[in-house]
């Protein structure tokens, strides 16, 4: 498991966010007609030190973007992930625990071309 | 064969009692000699006149803070060795140097007279701290 399944691993367990969106929550992107609302989580950046022995992991950026068919819809989505995955921990089969901690939020942006909502919010995440 | 050119900043590292500081960032070496001013009324000009003086040095490091006792393969400082250093009234050997055989090797006794561990929220621990040279550093070169 690495951090992007760590944080599906977050996103997929929670009976909350799960009652509202399913099992519609995707990787880089959703398939094509997917019915709203639904979460998209994509891995940004990955942060790391140079030190005189080598790199040290220094954490990373994720993106998740939760698409709605209004701006209610968008943001109710978007209380439950934030809720989900703000400062909490999970355990990955390296036997690392990395946390995950909300950085910053875009509110209900509308795609004119698609006709949805969207709320664009952005997170970091570290070992512990 | 020394290195050639300018050194790359990565391979000069501070060596505690024959093992490198683990997880290092960066690391200074610094000597200085106070002067003796000899300006008198025979000075030229106005002149001062200069005698050299006591000579002194210390060696500054900088990391992330970390318990590991082996990194590459290699032993290596850890945070709690660096502090048992900090806590041990006995001079240690030090060494600055690379591994190339022919570079500049400077190396002597010293106690760390401060370090520092820093914390923030959801970043690397960091630490720093500083080695005051005891007695008179030996100038050689990295054997072969």
């Amino acid at each position: 498991m690495n951090p992007e399944t760590g944080v599906y691993e977050l996103l997929s367990t929670n009976a909350p966010l799960t009652a509202l969106v399913g099992s519609k929550i995707y990787p880089v992107t959703a398939p094509e007609n997917t019915p709203t609302p639904y979460v998209v989580y994509s891995q940004l950046e990955e942060q790391q030190t140079l030190t005189q022995d080598g790199p040290v992991p220094n954490g990373w950026t994720f993106q998740v973007t939760i698409i709605g068919q209004n701006n209610f819809d968008s943001s109710a989505v978007a209380r439950v992930v934030k809720t989900t995955l703000n400062w909490k921990t999970q355990l990955l089969d390296s036997g690392e625990t990395i946390r995950t901690v909300f950085d910053d939020e875009l509110n209900s942006s509308f795609d004119d071309e698609q006709k949805y909502f969207q709320t664009v919010q952005e997170y970091k995440a570290r070992k512990t | 064969m020394p290195t050639a050119g300018v050194y790359n900043g990565t391979d000069l590292r501070v060596y505690v009692g024959g093992n490198v500081i683990g997880h290092a960032t960066s690391c200074t070496m610094s000597l200085s000699m106070e002067i003796r001013e000899t300006l008198d009324k025979d000075s030229v000009s106005g002149f001062a006149g200069g005698e050299a003086g006591q000579r002194s040095g210390s060696l500054s490091f900088e990391g992330l803070a970390s318990e590991d006792v082996t990194l590459n393969a290699a032993t290596v400082e850890s945070i709690a060795d660096l502090l048992t250093q900090f806590n041990s009234d006995t001079a240690f050997a030090w060494k600055f140097s690379s591994t190339t055989t022919g570079d500049v090797e400077v190396s002597g006794n010293g106690l760390i007279s401060d370090i520092s561990i820093s914390a923030a929220v959801e970043e690397n621990a960091t630490l720093s701290g500083t080695i005051t040279m005891i007695g008179a550093p030996t100038f050689g070169t990295v054997p072969a």
